[in-house]
């Protein structure tokens, strides 16, 4: 007999399957709902707030709330996007409690904070590399930071974790056209942001170079 | 020396993002859209920026982050260690 946290690969089938488990409270469904959706649900939380630190806690408290509330669970847009939904309603709820920070562009973050950074270091010498240059990330991670949260929100769902349009309207609980004219105004202040950067970035996308 | 070279980018562009930093609503947010392409298909440095910005997007989204050492470990123990039905240790 496993206790749950030594389970480390998925234990159910399919999504159908892991679902039921929760429903009957299987001892192991919950660590297996963990394993298959941690990593994506931790880039988005960390996009959101910021901070590694607040990321875990968000999952924390999103992972206890999913598996406790699962009967609320209607079926409707899968597991995933009932997750995103709250881990971003978690996430957007710890900000409003948050004081106001203004993210500046040339602000310098405590790189250990940052789960890329040890995946950019380590490509930082082999020139053919095709990841982004770190000096690249963290500029496009503040700018990102730099948005307003709802515009952020929209980006982080849309552009970076690659929602459809129809999935990121359900997960803010707005409708399609606002998701999309939020994105526009975050693409556009991205853009502005990015400039200088935009500029070289025919260089610095190459892949080649990096 | 133009906007580019400065490395201001386009100055419509600017006077747009003084526009969109106004709107506190999505209603207010109508014309933007249709602002936006209007100039795109006009303004070939924007149109290239915003080319940019897609493949500066693309290639992020495509690099899974590293999580921290050990996050899926406390997590699950952290989680299902208050998950009804109470593990048995």
């Amino acid at each position: 007999v496993y206790n749950p946290w030594e389970i480390g690969n998925p234990i159910y089938d399919s999504e159908s399957a892991l679902l039921d488990g929760l429903r009957r409270h299987d001892r192991h469904a919950c660590t297996d709902l963990l394993h298959r959706f941690m990593p994506r649900l931790y880039r988005l939380a960390f996009q959101i707030t910021g901070s590694a630190d607040e990321a875990e806690d968000v999952l924390q408290e999103s992972f206890i709330q999913a598996c406790r509330r699962i009967d609320c669970f209607a079926g409707r847009g899968g597991l995933g996007s009932w997750l995103y939904r709250i881990v971003l309603n978690t996430a957007l709820m710890r900000l409003r409690r948050r004081t106001p920070v203004t993210v500046s562009l040339t602000a310098v973050r405590d790189p250990d904070t940052l789960p890329w950074v040890a995946q950019g270091r380590d490509d930082a010498g082999d020139p053919g590399a095709r990841v982004l240059s770190y000096e690249l990330r963290e500029v496009l991670e503040q700018a990102i930071l730099a948005l307003p949260d709802s515009l952020r929100a929209a980006v982080v769902l849309r552009d970076v974790e690659g929602l459809s349009t129809g999935a990121a309207a359900k997960a803010l609980g707005i409708s399609e056209a606002a998701v999309k004219a939020r994105l526009h105004r975050a693409r556009l202040a991205l853009r502005a942001r990015l400039t200088p950067y935009l500029i070289e970035a025919p260089m610095l996308l190459s892949g080649d170079s990096v | 020396m133009n906007a580019q070279e400065t490395g201001a980018g386009c100055t419509h562009l600017l006077a747009l993002l003084g526009a969109v930093m106004t709107i506190e609503s999505d209603e207010a947010d109508v014309g933007l859209p249709a602002a936006l392409l209007e100039h795109l298909a006009t303004c070939p440095e924007c149109r290239a920026s915003e080319g940019r910005l897609t493949a500066l997007l693309t290639r992020y989204q495509a690099e899974s982050p590293q999580l921290p050492d050990d996050l899926a470990d406390r997590l699950v123990a952290q989680v299902c260690g208050r998950f009804p039905p109470q593990d048995d240790r």
